[in-house]
């Protein structure tokens, strides 16, 4: 998003902290109740001071769940989105000419016209449904955004005098796509790179809601929010929303710290 | 004109026999066995063998592309591995409950989007557009299950407003006499309002998910391209010359509406994959839902439909989107009624000024 003026650095601070902050506390927080232990004596009780997110239909203690669905769901997004980085971005760079390349591009404007979360859920299904799959399949949907951006990014610096320069010195293809283009637009792969981490938290949650990719009784977020529901509907509110607002609270930092990196390339450059 | 239209028509054509190549190569390309996902873990290889040849899977690869061809160009989807009823008829009675809320819903996103975007484009740098784009991010950030299940909480829990999400109908409901299959077209056959107006109910919540959803990143594009004309030569002369501000206004609109109307089939596509969740959270009897129920029990036949339908709609979507931009522009409908081919949009917008 083109943000008009400066992002605030109080906020941006704040959700620089929460993306660092959230796995650390996960991995290093002793939990103060088993995370998939259910308690048939705590069923259904709200947030009180022994269970501080109350507990969910099994008995099991939300807040402890919210933390350990942490360990798995930021992993897998992170995953997904390098892998996605990974395949998309050299196939962009070197999509710029030729046959191959303008093949690739009409897949990659295919895969536009395709319901992705069908695609996704298809995909995870046939390979069996683990969390490796869940990545595989985040990585097909998101690559392609990958392969536009760094293709348009080759394209519009093929022609810069720098780039002229290394191909006259006798430059490798190879060197020039990532020393020489890839070092001059990684900004916007970068800003990208964060917005596509933040979708694939969302779309992870929604694969897991719908019941897919998931192992029971290992926590995700998606699935605390799908067995919360029935307990949302009757207004007892903890079980889905603790687990929501986590993820939202992560989802809404990545967007604002890749916010705030665009703002500061437009700053750079409009310096220049 | 016409010439240009079976040209695209033609194009169509070809990018559904690729599609129909993708919804096949993607179930039988993949590991899995689809034998032992009907038998279960502990069948026997005879079993297997059996129900291999039972469904055409002994033969070899081409034969089965070809026939599989064949078929669905005829119209024949195949029949659920479960239930054993034919898919085709199963997506077209279930494909009305789907369009229900997903026009309706798709009309309200355009409706708000349309108005805030270029309410905040107006208002640029105040008040109004800031708590705009605030808003676009905050909905932009939520998933679509998670705005469902906040209307829910918010409209049926709290305030008592929506029904249950139970479904389309309630167990009061009297189902129509049946006709075409489709519960809604029948009711609206048998002049039954009452149950029409039930079932709109029903659909309230969904449809102001979906229209909540979707209007924000189509707001966010409204704002963003009438930004981009406003502050051009042509609106400015189009000012100069003393044109009412709703003159000013359609002759800026008339500028991105071919960019609006491309991302209106981005959202359309979008909106059909979204319909699953939607389906999942409110109980919904549509193609969504029953779409990946098939998914999650491995029925191949259903998910090569689906996949097959929801992807030719999309295709459908564009060829539609790509007349219509031509017609609208007069730049290209004079080459296309020549039956030449489309220029390319000259790189200087502001040819009238």
């Amino acid at each position: 998003m083109r943000a008009h003026g400066r992002s605030s650095p109080i906020l941006t601070a704040f959700a620089a902290a929460v993306i660092i902050g959230l796995p650390l506390v996960a991995l290093v927080l002793p939990l103060p109740h088993d995370p998939l232990r259910p308690d048939p004596d705590s069923i259904g009780i709200a947030p009180n001071l022994s269970h501080w997110f109350g507990t969910d239909e099994n008995g099991m203690d939300v807040f402890a769940r919210t933390l350990e669905a942490a360990k798995l769901d930021l992993p897998i997004a992170l995953a997904a989105t390098g892998l996605s980085l990974l395949v998309g971005v050299p196939l962009g760079l070197f999509a710029t000419s030729g046959r191959a390349g303008e093949a690739l591009m009409r897949i990659v404007d295919a895969f536009a016209a395709l319901p992705i979360i069908v695609i996704a859920v298809v995909s995870i299904q046939l390979m069996g449904g683990g969390a490796t799959d869940v990545v595989l399949a985040i990585a097909i949907v998101a690559a392609p955004r990958f392969v536009r951006l760094s293709r348009a990014a080759a394209v519009s610096l093929r022609s810069s005098r720098y780039v002229e320069a290394a191909v006259a010195i006798g430059c490798s293809p190879v060197r020039v796509a990532f020393n020489h283009i890839l070092r001059n637009a990684y900004g916007v792969v970068l800003v990208q790179a964060t917005l596509t981490a933040a979708s694939a938290l969302g779309a992870i949650a929604a694969l897991n809601f719908l019941g897919v990719g998931v192992r029971p009784p290992q926590p995700t977020w998606g699935a605390m929010i799908s067995d919360g529901f029935s307990m949302l509907i009757r207004g007892e509110w903890w079980a889905a929303a603790f687990p929501t607002a986590a993820m939202l609270l992560v989802i809404a930092s990545l967007n604002i710290v890749a916010g705030a990196i665009e703002n500061r390339i437009e700053r750079v450059e409009r310096a220049r | 004109m016409i010439r240009y239209i079976i040209s695209r028509l033609v194009i169509a054509f070809l990018l559904l026999l690729g599609l129909i190549t993708l919804s096949f190569g993607l179930v039988s390309l993949l590991p899995g066995d689809p034998a032992v996902a009907l038998l279960g873990e502990y069948a026997t290889p005879a079993d297997v063998a059996r129900i291999n040849a039972q469904l055409g899977l002994d033969l070899p690869f081409w034969e089965r592309y070809l026939d599989y061809m064949g078929r669905t160009l005829r119209g024949d989807l195949g029949q659920s591995f479960f239930t054993g009823s034919p898919v085709a008829a199963e997506i077209w009675t279930r494909l009305p409950n789907t369009l229900v809320y997903l026009v309706p819903g798709l009309i309200l996103a355009l409706v708000i989007g349309m108005a805030s975007g270029t309410f905040a484009a107006y208002k640029y740098g105040r008040f109004a557009d800031k708590s705009f784009t605030a808003g676009v991010s905050v909905l932009m950030a939520m998933p679509e299950f998670v705005l469902a299940l906040l209307l829910l909480f918010i409209f049926y829990q709290q305030l008592h407003l929506a029904p249950a999400p139970l479904g389309m109908l309630s167990s009061a409901d009297i189902p129509p006499p049946k006709v075409t299959g489709a519960v809604p077209i029948d009711a609206v056959l048998a002049g039954k309002w009452d149950l029409v107006a039930s079932i709109l109910g029903r659909a309230a919540l969904p449809i102001i998910t979906m229209g909540l959803f979707f209007a924000a990143p189509f707001g966010k594009t409204v704002r963003t391209g009438l930004l981009q004309v406003l502050n051009s030569p042509q609106i400015e002369f189009a000012r100069a010359c003393g044109l009412r501000p709703a003159q000013v206004y359609r002759y800026a609109l008339s500028d991105v509406r071919g960019s609006l109307m491309t991302y209106m089939v981005l959202l359309f596509a979008a909106s059909l994959s979204g319909a699953a969740i939607i389906e999942s959270v409110f109980s919904w009897p549509g193609v969504g839902g029953w779409s990946l129920d098939g998914v999650l029990k491995g029925d191949v036949p259903v998910i090569q439909g689906f996949v097959l339908i929801m992807g030719a709609t999309s295709l459908l979507g564009y060829v539609i989107l790509d007349a219509l931009i031509t017609l609208l522009d007069p730049r290209t409908r004079s080459n296309a009624v020549a039956g030449r081919k489309r220029p390319q949009r000259p790189e200087t917008a502001a040819v009238s000024a």
